[in-house]
């Protein structure tokens, strides 16, 4: 363990019966770093963060949490985790503020429940149930009711899940704002762009292990093809035609237009011109071209061969 | 740390107004409802009377009959018709009066339907019969009756329900509204929410019941003054009825912890709940005595909680006794403290 790791997890293993939830997960998590565990529903995610919560305990391994162990002192780690549970409710007969100063009243450091309401953007609401807020409102109160003790590590399970997209970017900034707090955080989530846009480093899980573990830009730089060319063409043409040295891949995008190609290539300064001369012999007209950094979802479906969808 | 959540579980459980109504105005509008009952009113037999001519008995007989609260009497033009009635129900007894003292008596029919009430109105009137002879025929009586009354405790039907209420009340509060509301929290995910904070999540359950218990002591002041205002006789003092109403609910919410153990979802909870407590609450005592059921059922629900609860909480309240001579039965509810914990403690579950 390196003195900068504030979780480390070692071989967990938990199964449920005959399923096997987590098959051997390891991984260290930097302090300070926001930590992405992405992979699709039933990858053993929450299980994951729940073992490391000390809210379950595993099979077998090992999982250090700030130098303690989660399942022999978990009071003490709880002391300086905060935690936001994948579709957890609060109290429906409690306000905003009397919800924060109760969960605050359980620790021994504890944030004033106006300061939380103030970042989270909730100032105004103090006096509000919980019912009447929208469910992006919701969402950034539960990030509040997850610092109300002021937390080195912060744990949140699938954070946007459900949000519209603006509500996603505005709890989005609240994870930078904890970022920039000095604050570790680890996520999970199945939107491969929100752990792009949000993670230092992301590992990616599929059936109960980590297939892959590194930056967003190092995962997507390893793949075979980082890059996608998409054409659009006047006419419909054989993909193979296409298919000039260099081209990983092409496939046929369907979209309401048609005719639209994507070129998987090592490297667009190498196929670009390649790709061009070919159309020109083909005799076939551009419509449209762009070119595109290769995704995290690139990345699951090359190390999985599966599609990750919601 | 734990009182504050206390304070907060209090104020969430006054904010509930649905379920406080549950918890308050339900059983006190249980109570004026059977007060509208008058249930405590003596019996009356309703009597046809038929006399085609009025005779000599008519006079004195309508006399002696209006000064007896026993008697509804009417008059009936025929004894046809009033045979009629008679059998269809609508009296109990029909007198049919001849029209001259000698000669033909006078016939009394009653109805079967109403044996010990028609035992009462038949030796009621021959009584009469024979005081109207001895005098018609002159005769000094050898030995009188003198009558005297001493004035005895009589428990009317109000005062035997105040404390059923009470019971019933502080049973239905604690088994539904825990259970649903530890149904609710672990639906919702709030128990695994807990359980991320240092506090023991053991702790943050007992919180609850021990707001339950704070709101168990205003339910039996409200209940109990309740019954005093319709009128209720509840000669002994209010004070032991506030432990026995704590011990008897710390029994209650445990089996609520146990229902919401066994159950998933909200309404079966609160299905649950009312299977257990519907049958304890009409078998144990709550509006009927239980000496009215067969003697093996009532041998039966005397060990089950609520009904050792009532005995103790009337002994207290309609007795006057001190709480101790009905050891036997809080001694019992204290078995069931223990046992009701154990299970308690055994079925709860977090998800």
């Amino acid at each position: 363990m390196c003195a900068q790791d504030v979780v480390t997890v070692h071989g967990l293993r938990k199964r449920y019966g005959d399923i096997v939830a987590v098959d051997g997960v390891g991984f260290a998590v930097r302090r300070g770093e926001t930590f992405g565990i992405v992979g699709p529903n039933g990858a053993g995610k929450t299980t994951t963060l729940e073992i490391i919560e000390g809210l379950r305990q595993p099979d077998s391994g090992r999982v250090e949490v700030l130098g303690l162990d989660p399942q022999r002192q978990p009071a003490e780690v709880k002391q300086r985790i905060g935690v936001q549970l994948q579709a957890s409710a609060y109290f429906d007969f409690l306000t905003l503020k009397e919800i924060l100063e109760l969960f605050g009243s359980f620790y021994r450091r504890r944030v004033p429940a106006l300061q939380l309401l103030e970042m989270v953007g909730l100032r105004d609401r103090a006096g509000a149930l919980l019912k009447q807020l929208s469910g992006g409102q919701q969402q950034r109160f539960s990030l509040a009711a997850a610092m109300v003790n002021d937390p080195e590590v912060v744990f949140l399970d699938e954070p946007t899940t459900g949000l519209d997209p603006q509500a996603r970017r505005s709890l989005w900034d609240l994870v930078r704002e904890m970022r920039s707090q000095g604050r570790t955080v680890i996520l999970t989530t199945h939107y491969m762009e929100e752990a792009e846009a949000l993670c230092d480093r992301v590992a990616i899980m599929d059936g109960g292990r980590i297939v892959a573990l590194d930056s967003p830009e190092a995962l997507v730089s390893r793949l075979e093809a980082p890059y996608h060319i998409r054409l659009r063409l006047a006419q419909p043409v054989e993909p193979h035609q296409l298919a000039v040295p260099g081209v990983v891949n092409v496939a046929c995008a369907a979209d309401g237009l048609g005719n639209l190609y994507r070129l998987q290539v090592n490297s667009v300064a190498e196929s670009m011109p390649l790709v061009l001369s070919r159309l020109a012999e083909l005799g076939m007209e551009l419509v449209d071209l762009s070119v595109e950094r290769a995704t995290l979802e690139d990345v699951f479906l090359a190390l999985t061969g599966k599609e990750l969808r919601d | 740390m734990l009182l504050k959540l206390i304070v907060a579980d209090l104020k969430m459980m006054f904010r509930d107004r649905v379920s406080l109504f549950w918890a308050l105005a339900f059983p006190v509008m249980f109570m004026g409802v059977f007060a509208l009952f008058n249930l405590d009113r003596p019996p009356q037999v309703d009597m046809a009377l038929v006399e085609e001519v009025p005779g000599p008995l008519s006079a004195p007989l309508r006399q002696a009959l209006a000064q007896m609260e026993l008697f509804e009497t009417k008059d009936e033009p025929s004894e046809a018709e009033a045979l009629r009635k008679l059998r269809n129900g609508d009296y109990d007894v029909v007198l049919v009066l001849p029209a001259a003292p000698d000669g033909e008596p006078a016939r009394v029919y009653y109805s079967t339907a109403h044996v010990q009430l028609n035992q009462m109105a038949l030796s009621a009137l021959e009584r009469f019969f024979d005081e109207f002879n001895l005098q018609a025929s002159g005769v000094q009586p050898v030995v009188r009756l003198e009558q005297q009354a001493v004035s005895g405790r009589d428990v009317g039907y109000m005062d035997f329900l105040v404390p059923g209420i009470l019971g019933m009340g502080l049973m239905q509060y604690a088994i539904i509204g825990m259970a649903t509301l530890l149904v609710g929290y672990r639906a919702k995910r709030i128990l695994r929410r807990i359980q991320t904070t240092p506090l023991p999540v053991s702790r943050f359950v007992l919180a609850q019941v021990a707001a339950f218990l704070v709101l168990s002591l205003l339910q039996t002041s409200v209940i109990l003054g309740a019954g005093r205002l319709v009128g209720a006789d509840i000669p002994g003092t209010f004070f032991w009825a506030f432990p026995l109403a704590l011990l008897g609910n710390f029994v209650f919410l445990n089996i609520g912890i146990v229902v919401a153990g066994l159950t998933s979802t909200e309404p079966a909870a609160a299905g649950m709940g009312n299977a257990i407590g519907l049958p304890l609450m009409f078998l144990s005592g709550v509006f009927f005595p239980t000496d009215q059921l067969p003697p093996f059922l009532a041998k039966a629900v005397s060990f089950l909680p609520l009904a050792p609860l009532l005995e103790a909480l009337r002994a207290v309240l309609l007795d006057g006794e001190p709480v101790l001579t009905a050891w036997r039965e809080v001694l019992l509810v204290g078995v069931w403290a223990l046992v009701s914990l154990a299970l308690a403690v055994r079925t709860f579950r977090l998800e």
